[in-house]
């Protein structure tokens, strides 16, 4: 557990963007770490993105970002299912649900490369990022 | 009160894991080589507070959500 509040949630290709050197990410994330805040990692984004990422040599940067207190890994809880299956029916694909579920129960908006992923929901819950 | 109601009311469970360092991250990663802008910071932080501001509570993609739920949890 961390006593640090969430101020945002990363998604896979947040993660993938801090491992590949994405500024807008660090400098998010070095903001939210300097404020006293913490960036949620969804267990299942987690592990979408360092999937792909440790194969092209990210692992070092995997290791920078959850051995931070500026991120914390969230699981998803049992009796959550039947709210994750409504956002994955929303959406089509599980781990994008899993962000935004982690940012609907905390009060906090996606980091995200791809905004378009979460359209399904009818309401913008995203923070874009390009770079 | 179902699960599906409270769910957004509780705590939100997170885990930590093993912390490597209590060093500002902006140092972790201007020693990693990828120093960060500090006014591109203040930007962020500006940002984060303005959308603290605007954020709703989300009552209606909850009920969205809870709508499109498996109706046997209903």
């Amino acid at each position: 557990m961390t006593d640090r509040p969430p101020r945002l949630v990363a998604d896979a290709s947040a993660i993938a963007g801090f491992v590949r050197g994405s500024a807008a990410v660090g400098v998010l994330l070095a903001e939210v770490d300097a404020e006293g805040g913490t960036v949620l990692i969804p267990y299942a984004c987690l592990v979408e993105a360092a999937g792909n990422v440790a194969v092209a040599g990210g692992a070092p940067y995997i290791g920078i970002l959850l051995g931070h207190p500026a991120t914390t890994v969230v699981v998803d809880q049992a009796e959550d299912w039947p709210m994750m299956a409504g956002i994955r029916s929303m959406l089509g694909v599980y781990e994008p649900a899993a962000a935004a579920w982690a940012a609907v129960t905390a009060g906090v908006d996606v980091l995200t490369r791809y905004p378009q992923l979460y359209a399904g929901l009818g309401e913008d819950i995203t923070y874009p990022f390009t770079d | 009160m179902t699960a599906l109601a409270s769910r957004a009311a509780r705590p939100y469970p997170g885990h930590m894991t093993a912390p490597q360092t209590d060093r500002p991250l902006a140092e972790v990663l201007a020693d990693a080589g990828r120093p960060v802008d500090p006014d591109g910071m203040r930007r962020a932080g500006a940002e984060l507070a303005a959308r603290d501001a605007r954020r709703g509570d989300r009552a209606d993609l909850l009920e969205r959500i809870r709508a499109a739920a498996p109706a046997a949890a209903a």
